[in-house]
């Protein structure tokens, strides 16, 4: 879908923001660039639709090289959400939204339907909200707002510059799981900057690790978590590295579970609190703070094949992340 | 004896205010179609230099005071006037007049541009970058950028310019009566050599309501040009 082939980006004579990176993201993928500030991971992206220029090396959207559309035309079929939103003062929501279809010269049925659908998606009430101005909005809705403009010409590709980055953090869960949400519906190939490494894990496909404008290392997040490439992409993740564990790690990886998954299937009660195999530890952990239940259920998808104690549970989780640290 | 004021004066008044209004509107006009553009312009080009020359010429312009604007306006068309015409341009008339309406109007142009051409810059200026970067992110054309983001958001600001110069117009007017350019400097003059206090009365009295009657319409006018979004942020500060 996107292919970034030997990509270097110099500004002036001296800084090269981006050194020879070469990549490629596929068709519905939300690839992380994932790095510190001034890591070139912003220019990575802003490359795609042409706002930075590459210095050497070619990108390809859709097997075309960049450089043979027109800028604007290229702009306008990728969406595109920043971190300081950049929402139009003197626009409604509606308008706001409305940019790039409007630009794309749509019908206004067609446009007026489509930021109603947008507003549903990202779960503000159109009749509410679509005649606010930006003023009247929270931080968070100003960036529900955001994300709803880059997809109102329903693009193929999107670019996200830390689009949550200037949230703080509760709101940001939200933001991120109903991003997250969304974009299981629509898979969009989606580029997606954080230096968040936290955000990069729970919303990823992969992640690319960038640093001085060198790629360290691209992989999925648990690979990433696991085997870390180099002594870079170790120190990044540094002591965050158990907690980010506990976010990729799924209840299916413990062994005990394994074995327990193999034995045939009793007529089990109904437990009142139950888990997924692909659930977090993360998500056990809050679950077992959260509940009363002294026994909890394991649902593969919506199958309950096991009823087990919390207390043994518990056991069986902390001896894997025993071992787990152990090992690292 | 205000009836007596108006049966001797009244005339007079209605006269020179028209030729008062003329020179303000006039020379706001031809100000506003320099400075806007110019304006714009500036904030486009990648010439510091020349942004800062201009800024400059048009601060010091304004740093000469009036009557001496006036003075030099009058000593530049004799200048030129000499270029054309030789050392005895006055005998044959001169190619342009160096007294009257068209000085004035000069002097007064000059002088209301740099509000009008400063609160143009910087209300574009001002414009916060995410929001261009956004517009040409998602695809905006430069042209499309500057009318419908740059242009509206800086619209209060430029109204703003204009509002200042146009009451700093009427005001300096006034004086052109010194070089014969008519308006309500003429009654005031008149007022002053001979010690009628009525004329004096005629001149700087309508003068004065026409400063606040320009302040108050332009005012109106810059609320009504603020886009909605922005109009309501203001009152929500206040």
């Amino acid at each position: 879908m996107i292919k970034f082939k030997n990509v270097s980006k110099k500004f002036g004579k001296e800084v090269e923001a981006v050194k020879n990176l070469s990549l490629e993201i596929k068709e519905s993928e939300l690839l992380v660039f994932l790095g510190t500030s001034g890591s070139g991971k912003t220019t990575c992206i802003k490359m795609v639709n042409r706002l930075e220029e590459v210095s050497s090396g070619h990108i390809f959207v859709e097997g075309k090289n960049i450089q043979e559309y027109d800028p604007i035309q290229l702009r306008r079929k990728i969406g595109y959400a920043v971190q300081h939103i950049g929402l139009f003062p003197h626009f409604t929501v509606g308008e706001n939204i409305a940019t790039v279809p409007n630009l794309l010269n749509w019908e206004k049925e067609k446009t007026d339907k489509r930021v109603e659908e947008m507003l549903e998606l990202v779960e503000l009430a159109p009749d509410q909200f679509k005649d606010r101005y930006p003023y009247q909005l929270s931080g968070g809705q100003k960036q529900r707002i955001g994300v709803a403009r880059s997809l109102a010409a329903d693009p193929e590709i999107l670019l996200m510059d830390e689009p949550f980055g200037a949230i703080d953090p509760i709101t940001r869960f939200t933001l991120q799981d109903g991003f997250l949400k969304i974009q299981r519906k629509l898979k969009k190939t989606t580029l997606f900057v954080t230096h968040d490494m936290f955000e990069a894990i729970k919303l990823g496909d992969r992640i690319a690790l960038i640093d001085k404008g060198n790629l360290q290392q691209l992989d999925k997040p648990e690979t990433l978590i696991d085997n870390p490439a180099n002594k870079f992409v170790e120190d990044f993740l540094g002591s965050q590295r158990f907690q980010l564990a506990l976010l990729t790690k799924e209840i299916n990886d413990l062994e005990d579970i394994k074995k327990l998954k193999k034995e045939k299937p009793k007529k089990e009660i109904q437990p009142e609190a139950g888990l997924k195999l692909t659930d977090s530890l993360l998500k056990a952990i809050n679950l077992f703070k959260t509940t009363e239940a002294e026994k909890i259920g394991l649902y593969d998808k919506e199958k309950l094949i096991k009823t087990l104690d919390k207390e043994k549970l518990v056991s069986i989780i902390s001896q894997f992340l025993g071992q787990w640290i152990a090992s690292e | 004896m205000i009836q007596e004021f108006f049966t001797k004066l009244g005339n007079d008044i209605a006269v020179h205010a028209f030729q008062h209004l003329y020179l303000t509107f006039i020379s706001l006009f031809i100000a506003v179609i320099i400075a806007v553009p110019l304006g714009i312009y500036l904030t486009k080009t990648k010439k510091e230099k020349l942004v800062n020359v201009i800024m400059n010429i048009a601060g010091i312009i304004q740093t000469i005071p009036t009557l001496a604007l006036l003075a030099l306006t009058v000593t530049l068309f004799i200048l030129i006037n000499q270029i054309i015409g030789g050392s005895d341009w006055y005998r044959d008339g001169g190619a342009i007049p160096t007294i009257g309406v068209l000085p004035g109007i000069t002097a007064l142009v000059l002088y209301s541009l740099l509000p009008i051409l400063r609160n143009t810059y910087t209300g574009i200026k001002e414009v916060d970058p995410s929001v261009l970067e956004v517009a040409r992110g998602m695809g905006m054309t430069q042209k499309q950028i500057l009318t419908s983001i740059e242009l509206p958001l800086a619209l209060p600001f430029i109204t703003a310019g204009i509002r200042i110069s146009s009451v700093w117009t009427i005001g300096i007017a006034t004086l052109c009566g010194l070089i014969g350019a008519g308006g309500l400097g003429d009654l005031i003059l008149i007022g002053l050599r001979s010690n009628q206090i009525d004329y004096l009365i005629a001149g700087t009295l309508p003068a004065a309501f026409l400063a606040l009657i320009f302040d108050g319409l332009m005012g109106g006018m810059e609320k009504w040009l603020t886009p909605p979004g922005l109009r309501m942020r203001k009152k929500k500060r206040q």
